[in-house]
């Protein structure tokens, strides 16, 4: 569908004709998705699957649309519904986004702390703080973009008024849909399956970050094919939506097992002990400190894949410690070790008092041993 | 789908999710020292937002004149 062309649109649309509107027809709540499809020539119906996948994971969905909604004009408008509010008040776009610029960038700044105390010298001084490169990139790219909007049209402005006799524009008729964010799609969901039943029939361990890989792998491909043949731009959304948490389940190397929740387990004898304790996600409590002293080395493995997993020992107790943690802390006794790809080691002797062989892990989260409980839940 | 010219956009943010998803799939994320990730993110955003804001070339009477098909 061609949206209908305002005065100002003309001035704003780009090369191929396109403007961004919501639909006024044609729509299913707002027009945003319909709006955005025929911006950048995608199927609305991928684009509501993704507010609707959004909405179910997290509401970001909502958020996401209602903002598009206040922010988009609809067919046939010069301005959006908070463009509107604004003129009222006598704010301009451009005046807010400077202000908003401004204004992130004190929150950023007086959030800094670059001074401390240089060991060697004893003096205080100034530190690289690395939340300061992303300060300064935040407002140089604010200020870019900035600079580009206010350029642009006013570039657009002058050559309309050196041509008035110019024809008016004419509308070109949209692409036709691409399909190739479809054939992305598909080939993700596929490989994402083949891949599953790889590990299920090969008896191979793909971990939650390897899932995530071959996605974004497939995305990866479905957007150099587009940069030659059909266009599937969308795809950098998908792809922007999924970096964050592929690289966070890249490190979860914890079995993926276990319920969600906080358990504690406080095991008296060796009936009541498992050799396996795992978590999916929350917190695990393995209190030992009731457990009847045996002779025989204590083997207990456990995870967490995504929590904490903390362990209290019987004072006097012998052990040995392998501890992974993929992202986060590693808490052995009075030793803290914070990080990636943590595995620490520890062994204890005594003489009297059980020996425990432990095997702890966590994906991302804190793996804690010691002897004496402080508080709990 | 039809062929159109190079959209650079697309071939260098797909070239930077191509090499972040076939290293996920190596499992090479995990040795990597996260100090560079910030960097590493850095540059990968700047380059995008340089190639997604370059002015676009528009189309000239010449590319738009009929072509002589003798």
């Amino acid at each position: 569908m061609i949206p209908a062309m305002t005065t100002r649109d003309t001035q704003r649309a780009d090369a191929s004709g396109r403007i961004l509107r919501r639909r006024s027809t044609d729509r299913v709540i707002g027009g945003v998705a319909g709006g955005l499809g025929d911006y950048f020539n995608v199927d609305p119906l991928l684009l509501r699957i993704g507010f609707v996948g959004l909405m179910i994971f997290g509401g970001a969905g909502l958020v996401l649309y209602v903002v598009a909604w206040l922010l988009i004009p609809v067919e046939g408008q010069d301005a959006s519904i908070v463009e509107g509010i604004l003129q009222r008040v006598g704010l301009t776009s451009s005046r807010l986004a400077w202000i908003a610029v401004a204004v992130l960038a004190i929150i950023i700044i007086s959030n800094l702390s670059p001074r401390g105390v240089d060991l060697s010298t004893g003096r205080e001084t100034f530190f690289f703080d690395p939340a300061a490169l992303w300060a300064v990139a935040v407002i140089v790219v604010g200020f870019l973009l900035l600079r580009r909007r206010e350029t642009v049209p006013a570039m657009t402005v002058v050559a309309s008024q050196a041509a008035p006799l110019a024809t008016p524009a004419v509308q070109t008729p949209p692409r036709p849909r691409s399909p190739l964010g479809w054939y992305v799609c598909a080939s993700l969901l596929i490989a994402i399956g083949l891949l599953a039943i790889a590990s299920q029939v090969g008896n191979v361990q793909v971990q939650p970050g390897q899932f995530f890989g071959v996605a974004l792998a497939v995305i990866g491909i479905g957007l150099v094919v587009g940069a030659w043949w059909g266009r599937a731009r969308i795809l950098i959304l998908l792809a922007v939506l999924l970096v964050p948490l592929a690289v966070a389940a890249s490190f979860v190397t914890a079995p993926l097992v276990g319920g969600v929740g906080d358990y504690r387990y406080t095991p008296a004898n060796a009936a009541e002990l498992h050799t396996e304790y795992r978590s999916l996600a929350g917190r695990v409590v393995l209190d030992l400190r009731d457990l009847s002293v045996t002779s025989a080395p204590i083997h207990i493995a456990a995870s967490v894949a995504v929590g904490e997993l903390r362990v209290i020992l019987p004072i006097g107790a012998s052990v040995r410690i392998d501890a992974r943690v993929g992202a986060g802390s590693a808490i052995i006794f009075n030793s803290r070790d914070d990080g990636t790809s943590l595995d620490d080691r520890y062994a204890r002797q005594h003489f009297s008092g059980p020996t425990f062989i432990l095997d702890l892990q966590s994906g991302i989260g804190v793996v804690q041993v010691e002897n004496d409980e402080n508080g709990g839940f | 789908m039809q062929r159109h010219p190079v959209d650079l956009l697309s071939l260098i943010a797909g070239a930077l999710v191509l090499g972040l998803g076939l290293l996920l799939l190596s499992g090479g994320l995990r040795g990597l020292p996260m100090s560079w990730a910030g960097p590493a993110v850095a540059i990968g955003l700047g380059v995008v937002i340089l190639v997604a804001a370059r002015p676009e070339r528009r189309p000239s009477e010449d590319d738009s004149a009929p072509h002589d098909e003798a």
